[in-house]
């Protein structure tokens, strides 16, 4: 009989060949029951898309609050009469200190202009044309600096000897802050509940393909194949299904954003601020593929070796 | 010796005992029969040796592999030197004849094109060459169970083991099956075939392990 020869391949050629023939196998999990694929898809992509959203959401959120801070959170107005020199001084005597991160000055001139550019303001532009307006320092604190530390810090620079008047809300500083942060706990939630929803739904799908194929699984145990052998079919599928569910979920995201993409310039013109929604870009959405792949990789993991040990 | 049984019993629960102190040795390249009527335990010592299930009492060496020691991870190795022809065949009905004989190549870690040729030579010499592409209901029960032969060869296994392999096909078809056996042991594969089919293995002239309600009570040697 002319059969083949009994050298048999080396380790990581059967590993790489291996995994080649179950890449191949995989894509056609979701193909086998068409319909049944297609939920399966639609399920894990809506499960994909609400956490993106909240997310992207959030990114946009801090982006607008980081412009708001950007132009001073606390604004310190200077004694009139001040040498360059000493305004110098202070600008390092304020970058030295802990909470601020940023110190920026702002001259009279450079405050009218701006005032000049908002209609709104018209009629104060009409009472303070007539006085000098003094120069100020614009100070952007750290971001996880507390409403009472900088509550603190303003009271301190109250005191000093150059500064005429130090202008803080610490009201919308705290309410932003927690805005911001409810919004990123929120996110954050509802990454850890849907990627819960993804796992136990991607199981049971995972659980459905080990039971169809049960026959063909013990006739390849009885060929000789290994338990990783047998399992990464299932790994590869669980895949698939994840990547196709997250291109479902982005195209959500975008459809979603270009929906919105008016009310929401509106909305924030009505604030006096001019907002472009920022959607994930290449490198974000290469983590977010990564992430995608580790979570139906490690979901159709479990199930896959649950089922495979049922069976054995 | 490849295949050792000492003193091998099996039970399925207290009273039902389907081998009982089964002891017999066969030595590389031997070609032998299991016979014996329905229920002598011919497929209990197949499964044993496949490890398909486990011995209740009894100490077995195939090929180099204590059985009883055989660890999980152990098992995948110890049967890729194994080749089963199952009675009810086995091939997967969603893939070609073709692919049904690759899979076993595909297992050991050969590459598509490799496996897919030897396939082919394989499932010519056993005379479904102008089938390949078919899938296995579309061929008679003989022809299923030659790719069944097929794939259990392809891989050049140290042991083949058959169940009942002429079970459903004519006197004619049988002798010609047993023949294809031959030429596998002539090839150096040791072969250990369970029928109850006398008048054949009476034919062949080879050992023969006769079976009666779970313990072997001849082992018969032609001169």
């Amino acid at each position: 009989m002319n059969q083949i020869n009994k050298t048999t391949p080396g380790i990581f050629t059967k590993w790489v060949r291996g995994h080649l023939r179950a890449m191949k196998e995989g894509i056609l999990m979701p193909f086998q029951a068409p319909l049944s694929g297609l939920f399966t898809v639609i399920t894990l992509g809506i499960c994909f898309y609400l956490p993106l959203v909240l997310w992207t959401v959030w990114v946009n959120f801090s982006e607008l609050q980081e412009q708001w801070q950007a132009q001073g959170s606390v604004a310190i107005f200077l004694k009139k009469g001040l040498e360059a020199s000493e305004v110098t001084a202070l600008k390092h005597e304020l970058t030295d200190r802990n909470l601020i991160s940023q110190v920026t000055e702002v001259d009279n001139n450079t405050i009218r202009d701006s005032l000049n550019k908002d209609p709104q303001l018209e009629q104060i532009i009409a009472v303070i044309k007539a006085h000098e307006l003094p120069d100020q320092l614009l100070i952007k604190t750290h971001p996880n600096a507390t409403a009472d530390q900088i509550q603190t810090l303003v009271q301190k620079l109250q005191l000093h000897a150059d500064v005429d008047y130090v202008s803080f809300d610490a009201d919308w500083y705290q309410q932003l802050k927690t805005l911001t942060q409810s919004l990123y706990y929120l996110t954050q939630a509802s990454i850890v509940v849907f990627f819960t929803i993804i796992f136990v739904f991607l199981s049971h799908t995972i659980g459905s393909e080990v039971a169809a194929h049960k026959g063909e699984i013990n006739l390849k145990q009885l060929l000789g194949a290994t338990s990783a052998q047998i399992r990464r079919r299932f790994l590869y599928g669980g895949v698939y299904y994840g990547l196709a569910s997250a291109a479902l979920a982005v195209l959500l995201l975008k459809l979603t954003l270009w929906w919105l993409e008016q009310p929401i310039e509106e909305l924030t013109a009505s604030f006096g601020q001019a907002i472009e929604m920022r959607t994930p870009d290449i490198h974000e959405l290469m983590v977010f593929a990564g992430i995608v792949v580790l979570v139906t990789w490690l979901g159709s993991r479990v199930s896959a070796g649950n089922h495979l040990r049922q069976i054995e | 010796m490849i295949i050792e049984f000492n003193r091998v019993s099996k039970s399925y629960g207290k009273h039902n005992k389907a081998l009982s102190d089964v002891s017999f040795g066969v030595e590389a390249g031997e070609m032998l029969f299991l016979t014996g009527h329905s229920g002598a335990g011919k497929t209990s010592i197949l499964k044993l040796i496949m490890k398909i299930e486990d011995m209740s009492y009894g100490q077995a060496q195939v090929n180099g592999f204590a059985l009883r020691n055989l660890k999980p991870h152990q098992l995948p190795k110890y049967r890729q030197g194994l080749g089963m022809i199952f009675q009810d065949h086995r091939l997967l009905e969603n893939r070609t004849i073709l692919d049904n004989v690759a899979l076993s190549l595909w297992i050991r870690g050969y590459g598509q094109s490799e496996s897919l040729k030897q396939a082919r030579v394989i499932l010519q010499q056993v005379g479904l060459g102008e089938k390949l592409q078919y899938h296995p209901s579309q061929l008679s029960s003989g022809q299923q169970q030659r790719v069944g032969i097929a794939r259990a060869i392809v891989s050049k296994p140290d042991i083949l083991l058959a169940d009942e392999p002429t079970g459903n096909l004519d006197p004619d078809l049988s002798l010609e099956l047993m023949q294809l056996f031959m030429k596998i042991n002539e090839a150096g594969t040791t072969v250990l075939i369970a029928s109850h089919d006398l008048i054949l293995i009476k034919r062949l002239r080879k050992r023969v392990l006769i079976l009666d309600s779970g313990a072997l009570i001849d082992d018969y040697r032609p001169q």
